[in-house]
């Protein structure tokens, strides 16, 4: 019996080491090997890309600021002001509050995802690419991703915006008709 | 007499923290300053207050480019719904969108390896 207890115990566990190894290796070999060609030519051109970086990163600062502001002035004095108006005349606004409440997570999201990506992008300025071109190249790449997840999140912006507009034309139409007939 | 006497008696040599009380509130005074510093240096860069803030080094070509439109009141949040305040909604909230929607903000195409000559150089025969 005890026996049985502790062959299972070991079976187990040395499943479990498979389990948990196996997506660590399939990464090892998903992840591109850098040859030494390439090294070369990141530390021959990383010059030019450190300059459209940094411009990049100072555009971005621009684009932050002016999208931000946008996005705020929609929620805050948009969304979150014609729900209230139509709460406080007795009239169902859950269509509108469930999207502009998806809409400020989204924006919540926006706001931690673009300070990720601005602090990476700051990690990569800092970095002698010459001396690093290794780490440059990942550094570029992650800061990739997480403007990646930076446009995803406008995206869902964007389409939460036009979904609102939607909502609120149906509403108008049927306020319209509802009136018109009595 | 006895009150002169009195009056030497109550004066006692003072504490070495005593005579340099005054050192000690201007140190004092610098150390809480730059605890205080620091902290609002920390909140500043961990609220993404720093994201927004356009004074900073390195931003002097764009600052003039920030368009603060501070005219935008919105739309009220008291009255009555009618048609006239849906149309009032109607014609506040379309121009918004239609400038939403017209950036693609943040698209990453510009930060590929090829779009910054970083990509891995083909073989050449």
């Amino acid at each position: 019996m005890k026996r049985r207890f502790l062959f299972a115990s070991v079976l187990v566990t040395l499943v479990g080491v498979v389990f948990v190894m196996r997506p660590a290796s399939a990464q090892q070999a998903d992840a591109p090997v850098m040859t030494e060609a390439h090294i070369q030519h990141i530390k021959a051109s990383c010059g030019d890309a450190l300059r459209t970086i940094q411009q990049l990163h100072t555009n971005d600062a621009l684009l932050r600021v002016d999208r931000g502001q946008l996005y705020e002035t929609i929620s805050a004095k948009l969304m979150a002001r014609l729900s209230s108006r139509l709460a406080t005349n007795n009239i169902d606004a859950v269509p509108f509050v469930k999207i502009s409440t998806q809409y400020d997570k989204v924006l919540a999201e926006f706001r931690v995802n673009y300070k990720r990506y601005d602090d990476q992008m700051s990690a990569v300025l800092l970095l002698d690419c010459t001396r690093q071109p290794v780490a440059f190249y990942d550094a570029v790449a992650k800061a990739r991703a997480l403007r990646s997840a930076t446009h995803a999140n406008i995206i869902e912006l964007n389409r939460l915006t036009g979904e609102y507009e939607k909502v609120f034309d149906t509403f108008y139409t049927n306020y319209k008709a509802k009136g018109v007939n009595g | 007499m006895d009150s002169h006497k009195d009056t030497n008696e109550q004066i006692a040599p003072l504490s070495r923290w005593a005579r340099n009380r005054f050192l000690l509130a201007i140190f004092g005074s610098i150390v809480v300053a730059l605890l205080l510093a620091t902290y609002s240096m920390v909140l500043y860069n961990s609220s993404g207050t720093a994201q927004l803030d356009l004074s900073r080094p390195g931003y002097k070509s764009v600052r003039d480019k920030v368009k603060i439109d501070n005219s935008f009141d919105g739309f009220s949040e008291s009255g009555q719904v009618d048609m006239a305040a849906l149309d009032e909604f109607r014609q506040l909230y379309a121009p918004k969108a239609k400038d939403a929607l017209s950036v693609d903000a943040f698209n990453s195409d510009v930060l590929s390896d090829h779009a910054l000559g970083i990509e891995q150089p083909t073989d050449t025969p």
